[in-house]
């Protein structure tokens, strides 16, 4: 059998199965608990967006009247019903504080985060996973063995060290010394320096300035995001390589392993045999930092003053912005699903004794 | 018994078992296991009497002293002196009387959080994992169980707890129940995920034709072994809720000022930051990683620990590493 049908068979199977069906049979009802959740917290918020919108100097009238015009006077199941009324026909509503609708915000939002986010994501996979699989699977021989073991114990305090730091903390350092002191980056705000914005075809800026082949735009989306994508890489990576390194070393004994060994393999073959089994937990923690960085993002991105989609969530909800506020929490949970479902899929895949 | 036993097969048995855990905790502590510990023991003294000490540690220098809460008037946002170790906010409060504070918020409120969560996540992770696939009524609730901890961890988590601090109030208490929710099926997935293999390996149905009960079973031979990656992840977890609470102090969604609390106190310096005035930020996150960094070290110093305990288990269960 060919190499990419016995890695495509296991994905073929699954698809064809119950389990994925029965995944995405949940999907609907765990989306509809989640809306009834997060509107009934998001109207026990206390403040009174009538308050917000017109000031302290209107008068009862005026409120009355802008409390009848948002609905605001009909039942909470009522507003509950005409909110899901709307969003099955694909209406999400419209913000208080933009004007825009709230679908409109994210097509102006949601791509930029996601692209931060994803470059963020790859960049730490191409550097820790295979510094992970090095010190997790040390050599055992050789002038390799001691390279092999140093890097494990600096990598090993990497990883404890990252997964101490704060991503805004260290955010506002490297801004201190690569901006405030060495003056080696663009001043921090935006995706773009001022005019170099390419045009808008995707919303993907990355995407945007090679596809227009804009080389100012592309130059400078990447030295704005120099220390946005450091940071996250840093703080984030961390956790992935601490867990290549657990899971890689765990086994590291295993009988299989050391049979591979005996059997004379190289280092690398065993390596690729271990990092297999290995990938399970590995692929897990890929899945919650993937998920949780989309909304999660937002102090990287209220210190690089980047217009995100974490930012926008956070907003919404100090602001009292009710729709937009549960469409944020709606989007970002649909995220968070897909992702799991995926890291699911990978795990059934990769290991037929999970019943799931 | 019918053990074959050769060379290479360690003892095994209640003897081996006692003897393993006796090595484990009597084990000689490395230089690096001492100065971690100690380390712990200085974040927890200062939990306790941090912001007692603080007025008199910070007047050291000059006979002076300043409370946590303290605002020096006339002598805001300057750098580190004799008189404020660590320098003065922009509103005059000294840093360095804060940072010895601020444990009794941050810490007390990591622990009991992901306290608080293991104990409520791991029992229905193990109970889901167990149960799911037995009848149909088992199934059943282990997949509500399952799908609960989806809907929880679907909410994307720093929104959820802002919009919680929002919806009870701004205090410490309500921080802790927002982390618990968000970090209570982190370890129910985990340990799920690992009784899920470990209830299939030949010593769950040895020791179930041996006619042990359900009971017996997970407590004895199970649950033991399914715990590790949720052992291993407490240090994360206790890392991840300070740096959250620090997190949302720093939006002004966590702690209320003027309580010292690490992230509040880096919000306060966040602006200085950009123009050069660099203590008020860097001090305080400079402990912010210290804490979190030490309790790091340590929750390794439990899971290396725990390895002994494991391997004595399986001393116990006589079961050979499976191939």
């Amino acid at each position: 059998m060919n190499p990419a049908a016995s890695i495509l068979k296991p994905f073929v199977a699954l698809f064809s199965s119950p389990f994925i069906q029965r995944r995405l049979l949940f999907f609907i009802p765990q989306l509809f608990i989640i809306t009834i959740i997060t509107f009934i917290l998001l109207k026990l918020v206390p403040g009174d967006i009538v308050d917000v919108l017109l000031g302290g100097l209107s008068t009862e009238v005026q409120r009355e009247g802008l409390r009848e015009d948002l609905g605001l006077n009909d039942s909470v199941f009522s507003q509950y019903f005409t909110y899901i009324e709307g969003l099955v026909q694909g209406d999400l509503g419209r913000s208080f504080f933009t004007g825009q609708t709230v679908a409109e915000d994210f097509k102006d939002r949601l791509p930029a985060t996601l692209e931060l986010i994803t470059i963020a994501l790859g960049v730490s996979l191409l550097i820790m996973i295979p510094l992970g699989i090095r010190a997790g699977s040390p050599k055992q021989t050789g002038w390799a063995a001691k390279f092999d073991k140093g890097l494990s114990k600096v990598v090993t305090f990497y990883g404890l060290l990252a997964g101490s730091l704060a991503d805004f903390w260290l955010a506002l350092i490297l801004i201190f010394i690569f901006y405030a002191t060495a003056n080696i980056v663009p001043e921090p705000g935006g995706y773009f320096a001022l005019g170099n914005e390419p045009n808008a075809t995707t919303g993907f800026h990355l995407l945007d300035s090679i596809i227009n082949g804009d080389g100012a735009a592309l130059k400078s989306y990447l030295g704005h995001m120099l220390l946005p994508v450091a940071t996250l890489v840093f703080v984030y990576g961390g956790p992935i390589l601490k867990m290549t390194i657990t899971s890689m070393a765990e086994i590291q004994n295993s009988a299989y392993v050391e049979n591979a060994r005996g059997m004379g393999f190289k280092t690398g073959t065993i390596r690729r045999i271990q990092f297999r089994n290995s990938l399970p937990p590995i692929i897990t923690i890929i899945g919650v930092i993937y998920g949780f960085l989309l909304g999660g993002a937002v102090l990287v991105e209220r210190i690089f003053s980047l217009n995100g989609f974490g930012n926008y969530g956070v907003e919404s909800v100090l602001q009292n912005d009710f729709l937009a506020a549960q469409s944020f929490m709606l989007v970002a949970a649909i995220w968070v699903m897909l992702v799991y479902l995926v890291v699911d899929i990978l795990h059934a895949a990769l290991d037929p004794r999970i019943r799931l | 018994m019918t053990t074959t036993t050769d060379v290479a097969t360690p003892p095994t048995g209640p003897a081996a078992f006692f003897a393993a855990l006796l090595r484990m905790l009597f084990r000689k502590p490395g230089r690096g296991t001492a100065f971690v510990w100690s380390g712990v023991g200085l974040i927890l003294i200062l939990t306790a009497i941090g912001p007692e000490i603080g007025p008199a540690l910070s007047g050291v220098g000059c006979g002076c002293g300043w409370g946590s809460e303290e605002i020096d008037r006339g002598h805001a946002l300057e750098g580190p002196s004799a008189s404020h170790f660590f320098g003065t906010d922009r509103t005059g409060f000294d840093i360095f009387s804060r940072v010895l504070s601020s444990p009794r918020i941050n810490l007390v409120i990591a622990l009991v959080a992901t306290a608080l969560s293991v104990v409520i996540g791991l029992p229905l992770g193990l109970l889901a994992g167990y149960v799911g696939g037995r009848t149909r009524a088992a199934t059943a609730l282990s997949e509500v169980i399952m799908r609960c901890m989806d809907v929880l961890q679907s909410f994307p988590l720093f929104v959820f707890a802002i919009v919680l601090v929002a919806v009870i109030g701004q205090s410490a208490e309500i921080v802790i129940i927002a982390l618990t929710i968000v970090n209570l099926p982190v370890f129910a997935r985990l340990a799920r995920a690992e009784m899920l293999t470990v209830r299939e390996q030949p010593y769950a149905d040895a020791a179930r034709i041996l006619g042990h009960g359900n009971f017996r079973l997970i407590f004895r031979h199970l649950a033991p072994n399914s715990i590790a990656s949720s052992v291993a992840t407490v240090p994360m977890v206790i890392g991840f809720v300070i740096l959250f609470t620090a997190s949302l102090s720093f939006v002004g969604a966590g702690v209320k000022p003027p309580q010292a609390e690490l992230g509040g106190m880096i919000r306060v310096g966040a602006n200085n930051m950009v123009t050069g005035e660099w203590w008020p930020s860097v001090f305080p996150g400079i402990a912010l990683g210290l804490f979190v960094l030490i309790f790091a070290f340590a929750a390794q110093d439990i899971a290396v620990r725990m390895r002994s305990v494991k391997r004595a288990e399986g001393l116990m269960s006589a079961d050979t590493t499976s191939a």
